[in-house]
């Protein structure tokens, strides 16, 4: 009985430091059927690594819940379920809209069997994910593992979207691929194609003949999509379940028509690299302190005036590995607003602090400073702070223009006959008068 | 249930591509061409054409034709790369067609005229022998032809803004106003040139206090009205003024009473 006390007190510290730990990595993973543990085993043990606290449970079980007492239980959500009808407990399409508007991040897969709750999910978020039964097919970019039916794809990684932060840098492998094809939303603007099947796939019911046009069709058929939402939550899409498995996590990569070989597939790199992405673990910026200045100050003004130099400088932090670090960019760009920019000029940076001078226009009023930073998986870094700018006042314009030289020297000239005119008037002695008498 | 499937080789024929007029039922001219070469000419077609294709699929070893899963068409703008797929339908006889009319295709095109590249993608799950084949280039014209729009990216760079200051006015060239300072000047000039001639004195001076000090007090007003001009603000002016205004008001006071006092002792 004692040792029984003993071990769960041990637990008891356990569950509370290790929920310290994963204070913000708390994870929430949603399967089909229990076997997906053992199948996608080398991608949840790497996240159990990473420091994720991942929670399984059944798409379908009763006690599910996103929201307790009005809170997130979870700050992010795995839907490895992709054959889903209806999701168990409280949650559901809207439940997780909302958990994304709330800021929580969603990293889905989905298969060929895919069902219509993710199919709903992915619309809401301007992805349009193909019919149930349908795969992308490739006759000309198929894996050698193939079983005849030309929808174990190799995908490129040309076909990546350029951008580093999101998909990572120097994947030379191909990546191997057995789902369902995507289409973006044109109307979407937020939705990235992460990754786009060559100009030779497409995505239709691999049994029935082609009547009429397919769901998506060459580079226009996606395999990967992100999202990042306007609050900087973000959505990953994955048309293939498969993809995060071990098997093709391991398996080599060969092009049955191209013949070249990798030794194994680029899936275990980019999965990582979009883990890390899709649940902010990089790409994550914020705003320190923001400082502005008239040149040659050490206190900001109440007001500025026209044509006044100012200096300006505010300090961003990224999120590397955990830790707040300086960030280094060269294209932080600075704008002066008045309902429309009137100065935009890059910010030099040093150290994480990025600074500029420039001078104030000739227009008065109330102006912002404004950092607008958006760049392809960096969190939308938004920064405003708000100065009146005066006219001059009298004293500070020009005061001898000599185009007016006739009107000061008509004034001057005046007072100075006053001055002199009333000396001579009071004091005048009219000594020829004095003469005659 | 074992699927069991048997592969096959296929070679394409009877390939022949030609441009036809919309309305018109008959086909045209049409130039047969030969996999895998591509055809040394251009083909031309406006909004009032289509591009017509057909081709046959046939097995390799029994001649018997076949037909495939995927034979996609695929047009490549040779400026944008921007990729437009349309697929080959199947024929009665057995055969392909590919059948594009260009004006009501317009959309798709993104009204973009311009060079375009032909692909025929010929796939099957059974064929061995996948291709994609560029087999001829096309130059499609269409009635409103747009300029490819290059869309602003939102996380792009945005060009930099240069505030520009407004130009001063244009000023009179100095001769003028140096003209005109002199003219404005002149009757301070003639008031000293007159008061020369009439003899002009201030022999009546009294040597006191308040003669020297409503005269310097007077000047001072003046100084501070110069003051008023150059830097002070008109709230210190009017302070300034109001302490000035006390011994001026005072000197000046005196000195006129002293001054009618001894005319008065004079008249007397």
């Amino acid at each position: 009985m004692e040792v029984y006390k003993r071990v769960a007190g041990i637990l008891v510290v356990a569950i509370i430091s290790s929920s310290l730990v994963f204070a913000g990595k708390k994870t929430l993973v949603l399967v089909d059927n229990w076997s997906l543990r053992e199948t996608h085993s080398i991608f949840f043990r790497t996240l159990r690594e990473k420091g994720y606290d991942l929670t399984f449970k059944t798409a379908d079980d009763a006690s599910l819940a996103l929201v307790k007492y009005g809170e997130f239980l979870y700050d992010n959500l795995i839907l490895f379920s992709p054959s889903v009808e209806e999701f168990g407990g409280s949650v559901n399409v809207e439940a997780i809209t909302s958990f994304i508007d709330g800021g929580g991040n969603v990293l889905v897969a989905a298969s060929s069997q895919v069902g219509d709750t993710i199919r709903e999910l992915a619309t809401e978020c301007g992805v349009e994910l193909d019919e149930e039964k349908t795969a992308v097919i490739d006759h000309l970019n198929y894996d050698m593992a193939d079983q005849g039916k030309h929808t174990l794809i190799v995908a490129e990684p040309k076909n990546l979207l350029d951008a580093p932060m999101v998909v990572g840098s120097k994947i030379s492998s191909p990546f191997l691929f057995r789902g369902v094809g995507m289409v973006a939303d044109q109307e979407n603007p937020l939705v990235l194609n992460v990754l786009h099947a060559s100009s030779t796939a497409y995505s239709f019911n691999p049994d029935t003949k082609i009547d009429d046009y397919p769901h998506a069709v060459g580079k226009n058929t996606l395999l990967v999509a992100a999202l990042q939402a306007r609050n900087n939550a973000r959505v990953v899409f994955v048309g293939s379940l498969e993809f995060f498995s071990d098997e093709l996590f391991t398996s080599p990569v060969q092009n049955a028509i191209g013949k070249q070989k990798f030794d194994k597939s680029g899936n275990e790199q980019l999965a990582f690299n979009l883990a890390d992405w899709v649940f902010r673990e990089k790409g994550v910026l914020r705003v320190g302190a923001v400082k502005h200045l008239k040149k040659g100050e050490s206190t900001p003004p109440q007001y500025y005036t026209v044509f006044e130099e100012v200096s300006y400088s505010v300090v961003i932090d990224e999120l590397k590995g955990g830790k707040w670090v300086p960030f280094t960019a060269n294209d932080v760009q600075l704008e002066f607003v008045r309902i429309d920019p009137f100065v935009r000029t890059t910010l030099q940076p040093k150290n994480g602090k990025f600074s500029t001078t420039f001078k104030l226009p000739d227009v008065y009023g109330v102006y912002q400073f404004r950092v607008d930073y958006n760049r392809i998986g960096y969190t939308h870094l938004f920064s405003t702070t708000q100065v009146s700018v005066r006219p001059l006042e009298h004293t500070q314009y020009e005061r001898f223009i000599y185009s007016a030289f006739p009107y000061y020297a008509s004034a001057f000239s005046m007072m100075a006959g006053v001055v002199l005119f009333s000396i001579v008037f009071l004091h005048f002695k009219d000594e020829p008068k004095e003469k005659k008498e | 249930m074992v699927e069991v499937k048997v592969t096959t080789q296929v070679s394409i024929e009877n390939v022949e591509i030609g441009i036809a007029d919309k309305d018109q039922t008959t086909a045209s001219r049409t130039t047969k061409l030969q996999y895998p070469k591509k055809a040394a000419n251009t083909f031309e077609a406006d909004s009032h054409q289509k591009i017509i294709m057909k081709f046959q699929l046939k097995d390799k070893s029994s001649s018997k034709s076949v037909s495939a899963h995927q034979t996609f068409v695929k047009l490549t703008n040779q400026n944008t790369n921007q990729e437009i797929i349309f697929v080959a339908q199947t024929e009665t006889s057995g055969g392909y067609k590919f059948d594009l009319d260009v004006g009501a295709n317009a959309k798709e095109f993104g009204q973009l005229s311009g060079k375009y590249g032909m692909e025929l993608i010929v796939g099957d799950a059974v064929i061995e022998n996948p291709f994609s084949w560029p087999l001829a280039d096309v130059e499609l014209n269409f009635a409103d032809a747009q300029t490819p729009k290059t869309k602003e990216s939102q996380y792009a760079k945005k060009p930099e803004i240069k505030h520009v200051f407004r130009e001063p006015e244009k000023r009179p060239p100095s001769v003028v106003s140096t003209v005109f300072t002199a003219l404005v000047l002149l009757p301070l000039a003639i008031l000293f040139i007159c008061w020369m001639k009439i003899g002009a004195n201030i022999s009546n001076f009294p040597m006191s206090l308040s003669a020297v000090g409503f005269h310097v007090c007077l000047a001072g007003i003046f100084g501070l009205y110069y003051l008023y001009f150059t830097c002070l603000n008109m709230f210190d002016t009017v302070r300034y003024l109001g302490i000035l205004a006390i011994p001026t008001f005072l000197f000046g006071n005196r000195l006129l009473s002293s001054i009618a006092a001894k005319r008065k002792g004079e008249k007397q």
